[in-house]
């Protein structure tokens, strides 16, 4: 198993309250890593802390190592850590700008000028997200009128603008339907070849379907991870076993 | 017994509307009907585009010519608007982006209480601080249109200051994050996705203090020289508004003057509504293409 992120006694909070305690994992490369947990254990923190969102933060502390590539993420570039492990929030946030001008974006402020490199890009990407057959009549269209599952789309497509080696993803279905969500589960599988995934999901049936390695986080420590087939299968925790059997009723 | 409350509730709201609307349908029908017997003697393009204001016979003839208010009052409120537009959306963008929360709580009232400061005090200060300046610096006497403009510019600039912030924090609340994740600087962020985003509501901002602009009387009047001159930047000039005000005690009713002022007031009118309609259709415009 190649590693892509390595996490080490990783410890972060807000305004001095301990969010995460001494958490060490490991994303192995193209691989799709989910991370579960109930709510406000800390999962948004945990990407936050992953492509160094939270050391921006006023009032926010993070403590431990994290690398990437063998590479010391805190002393990377904070643009650059932020261009290689993209993130696309809980709520799809597109830019009150037509589709092609969201898809450009990011190229453009990194310096790409020519036109039809540009359209390229934005063609190729939305295409990934498997989203060009569906707009590629309405790319000057603003990007707001698209429907829910468009959105979250668009923004993972814009995401993949950067070229990020990691695309971490915070609950990107929570707001769809079951269709709308086979979509995205569908493009995510397809988009491992390319990118390592790390996704946050509340909907553990998801996570099985989807997921090579899981990661299960209660009140701010990892309580266990490893291959998703074996940590479904056969719980080593108690915790995780009862929390697997709650969700399945 | 309910049904009846409510029926008797609904009644009195619609005629408190209904009041409302007459009101201001009289203010229109009583200007109107004061400013037409104008048109008996002067015809309406003299009237508009004549540059002789000379209301009272003392010697030769009567002449209503207002060309020069209404080209001052558009000037003053113009530059009013180019100044304050630009102080306010720059002073909105450092609070947003440059102080924290606690900051901007401090701030956001004070600015505020600027709003309550009566025009005549603004005119004060411009008597004596921007009037100054400005006679120290060569111009002959120091009242002028850019005064002016100054003056109303810092008057507008409460509105607009507390109203782009909120529209620029709420924009950058929205968006900054998903930018920056992207690897994406603040200040690019800010200027190229936060601030187009924030266009639509500026300009509604700016609907609502060029109504202000344009009918302020008493700081305009108090700085800018009030002489029928067509408007230069450092010349003296006269706005409708001061024109109204300042003649008004003087005109002998029903006559010529009394009525030219009274259209005059029409005219002030009718600018102000063409203004609004179209910065309202622009941004109607700008709505319907989504950005
Ligand atoms: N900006 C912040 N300032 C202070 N405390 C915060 C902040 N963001 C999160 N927290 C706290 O950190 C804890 C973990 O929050 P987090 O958003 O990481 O949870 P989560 O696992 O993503 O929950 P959910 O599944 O509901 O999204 C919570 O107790 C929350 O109150
Ligand atoms: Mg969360």
């Amino acid at each position: 198993m190649e590693k892509r992120m390595t996490i080490q006694n990783l410890c972060a909070g807000y305004d001095g309250k301990q969010v995460l305690h001494n958490i060490s994992l490991e994303i192995p490369s193209n691989k799709i890593t989910a991370i579960i947990g109930p709510s406000g254990c800390g999962k948004s923190t945990l990407l936050h802390c992953l492509n160094g969102m939270l050391r921006q933060e006023t009032g926010a502390s993070v403590s431990g190592e994290i690398l990437l590539d063998g590479q010391d993420t805190a002393a990377m570039q904070e643009d650059q850590l932020r261009r290689q492990v993209g993130l696309v929030s809980q709520t799809p946030s597109p830019f009150p700008f037509s589709i092609l001008e969201n898809m450009t974006y990011g190229p453009r402020y990194y310096g790409v000028r020519n036109k039809t490199q540009l359209q390229q890009i934005a063609e190729e990407k939305l295409r990934l997200a498997g989203l060009y057959d569906e707009v590629k009549e309405q790319l000057h269209k603003s990007a707001l009128k698209l429907s829910g599952g468009q959105q979250q789309r668009l923004c993972i497509a814009r995401a993949l603008t950067a070229e990020p080696r990691v695309l971490l993803l915070d609950e990107p279905c929570s707001a769809l339907d079951v269709q709308a969500s086979a979509v995205i589960e569908e493009m995510l599988t397809r988009l491992k070849q390319t990118y390592t995934i790390v996704i946050v999901t509340h909907n553990i049936v998801q996570a099985r379907r989807i997921s090579d390695y899981v990661a299960f986080i209660k009140d701010g420590r990892l309580v266990e991870w490893g291959e998703a087939a074996c940590l479904f299968a056969s719980p080593q925790q108690e915790e995780t076993r009862a929390f697997l059997d709650g969700i399945y009723g | 017994m309910q049904k009846n409350l409510n029926r008797l509730f609904s009644l009195l709201i619609k005629l408190l509307t209904a009041l409302s609307v007459l009101m201001l349908a009289f203010v229109i029908f009583f200007i109107v009907k004061e400013a037409l017997p104008l048109f008996e003697e002067v015809s309406l393009k003299e009237f508009l585009f004549g540059q002789r204001w000379m209301p009272i016979a003392y010697t030769g003839e009567t002449s209503f010519g207002i060309f020069n208010f209404i080209m001052a009052t558009l000037y003053v409120s113009l530059i009013a608007m180019v100044i304050s537009v630009a102080v306010g959306v720059g002073t909105a963008l450092f609070l947003v982006f440059c102080t924290t929360e606690r900051v901007r709580s401090l701030f956001l009232p004070a600015i505020d209480l600027l709003a309550g400061i009566p025009s005549v005090i603004y005119g004060f200060i411009g008597i004596t601080v921007v009037v100054k300046l400005f006679i120290r610096a060569g111009v002959h006497t120091g009242s002028c249109v850019l005064a002016a403009s100054i003056v109303l510019a810092v008057m507008l600039l409460p509105y607009l200051v507390s109203s782009c912030s909120e529209t620029i924090l709420k924009m950058k609340e929205r968006y900054l994050p998903a930018a920056q994740a992207m690897g994406v600087s603040r200040w690019y962020a800010a200027a190229t996705l936060i601030l187009p985003a924030s266009w639509k509501n500026i300009l509604l901002s700016m609907i609502l203090a060029v109504g202000r602009a344009m009918g302020e009387t008493m700081a305009v009047m108090m700085v800018m020289g009030n002489a029928n001159l067509f408007p230069r930047l450092l010349g003296k000039s006269e706005t409708i508004a001061s024109v109204i005000a300042l003649e008004m005690g003087t005109a002998v009713v029903d006559s010529p003057h009394y009525h030219a002022l009274y259209a005059a007031g029409m005219v002030l009118m009718v600018l102000l509504f063409v203004i609004n309609v179209s910065i309202n259709l622009i941004r109607a415009k700008l709505l319907e293409q989504g950005r």
